[in-house]
């Protein structure tokens, strides 16, 4: 991780000048796992692509403007394609899925692809902030710090809440896959949604 | 059995195709070679200065205007500002409206203004003196100055035909009580100052016109039965009849 960081310091100048080359040398640097955080999100591989692309295109517009090292570059995509997720996940939540027979193009990736159905039922029931926080810690693999600056938040808060979210997210797994624990771990979630 | 989160959320990592990687770079291309737009934060910096130029001028031109009303009298259209600052000082230093009329009442004498305006801001600064709940004794004492000063302008400016005021203030400056001295009462030869009323009884003898108007006024409310600050009955006891007044209050 430290060393992606090194490579993006290299560029940053690069982009605050809106070199192509830079762009590029960030992009192959960072799509993967932007991608990766957007679809932990979105759990939909076509939409994450999207907001990957989206970041890229806010970052040659705002690029002149784009202050701090590689560390700050990173955090700034990641928050970039945090904020797309959520336009995209309140998008959904107005305007509900719709049964229709029309089959979908080739690119287009249902949620349910994902293989682990549990896994998707668990990350269903988390908060987007949870989900957030676990993806960019486990998946994308980022720091504590890291997490912490594409989170807009401090370190000790990150790590306290990605260790809640872990806890609740094995809570949910194991009731998935155990109904006697499903039990309990769907109260639970009553009364956290009351709280 | 404890789930292991890591294993199992890595299922969600996925890779961007060439084919999505090369349509994401050209629509990059595309947007960076459409013209940069105007950096908010620019914007920002050339409006900074100014704003922080309206600030400083705004902070010097009130300075300016406080410190210009300072000497402001009543009646001047700086007048208004010096009492918005006074009030603000009074929150420092209570006493800060009672020194302002004084100062406001020795500018007037200063400036030989009209009996009327002169005594108007006398009143005014004897108010603001009694205002002042703590009486300073320096002010009392100023305000007393004050007082003896209007004698001593009001007798020289009387007989200005004959005595050109230029002529007055070397004699009358440095003394506590110039009326004593350069205007000795004729009537009274026997009062202690008798030595130096010889240095200036030619000046003297040029006539009883010299009874200056304050001290008019003060014989015709005595003659009313009209009550006469002491301040007045002191400076004026040498033109004042031999009454109860004159020697009860004369020091």
């Amino acid at each position: 991780m430290t060393r992606a960081t090194d490579a993006l310091d290299e560029h940053v100048d690069g982009i605050r000048s809106r070199s192509e080359e830079a762009f590029s040398a960030v992009y192959a640097l960072t799509a993967n796992s932007l991608a990766s955080y957007a679809n932990g999100m979105l759990r939909d591989r076509a939409a994450a692509e999207d907001a990957v692309q989206q970041a890229f295109l806010e970052l040659a517009r705002a690029a002149p403007n784009l202050r701090g090292d590689g560390r700050s570059l990173r955090a700034w995509l990641y928050r970039s394609v945090r904020y797309s997720c959520l336009d995209e996940i309140r998008r959904r939540e107005r305007r509900p899925e719709v049964v229709t027979d029309q089959v979908p193009d080739a690119g287009y990736r249902d949620e349910l692809d994902l293989p682990d159905a549990a896994l998707q039922t668990a990350l269903m029931a988390l908060s987007e902030r949870q989900r957030s926080l676990l993806v960019l810690r486990h998946v994308v693999g980022l720091s504590g710090t890291q997490v912490a600056k594409a989170m807009g938040s401090n370190r000790t808060a990150v790590y306290a809440a990605t260790a809640r979210a872990e806890r609740r997210l094995r809570q949910l797994l194991e009731g998935v896959e155990s109904p006697r624990v499903a039990a309990s771990v769907s109260v639970e979630h009553e009364v956290l949604d009351e709280g | 059995m404890r789930v292991d989160i890591t294993d199992r959320l890595a299922d969600l990592h996925i890779e961007i195709g060439q084919e999505t990687a090369t349509r994401h770079l050209a629509a990059i291309e595309a947007e960076l070679k459409s013209p940069s737009p105007i950096p908010v934060r620019r914007v920002r910096r050339r409006r900074r200065p100014a704003v922080m130029l309206a600030i400083i001028a705004l902070v010097v031109l009130t300075a300016a205007g406080a410190f210009a009303a300072e000497n402001a009298v009543q009646g001047e259209p700086l007048y208004p500002v010096k009492q918005v600052t006074e009030w603000a000082q009074t929150w420092l230093d209570p006493t800060v409206p009672a020194d302002h009329r004084i100062e406001e009442l020795e500018s007037l004498i200063e400036r030989r203004a009209t009996h009327e305006a002169i005594t108007d801001q006398l009143q005014r600064a004897e108010d603001a003196v009694a205002d002042v709940a703590d009486t300073d004794a320096v002010l009392v004492d100023r305000l007393d100055r004050a007082r003896d000063r209007i004698v001593d302008v009001e007798t020289d400016d009387t007989p200005h035909l004959d005595h050109p005021a230029s002529d007055d203030p070397p004699e009358s400056e440095g003394t506590d009580r110039p009326s004593d001295t350069t205007l000795p009462p004729p009537e009274r030869p026997g009062d202690g100052d008798r030595d130096e009323e010889k240095g200036t009884g030619e000046t003297l003898e040029e006539g009883p016109a010299a009874v200056p108007p304050l001290c008019h006024k003060a014989a015709a409310s005595i003659e009313r039965g009209e009550t006469v600050p002491r301040w007045i009955l002191r400076a004026c006891r040498a033109y004042l009849p031999e009454t109860g007044h004159g020697t009860t209050d004369s020091p």
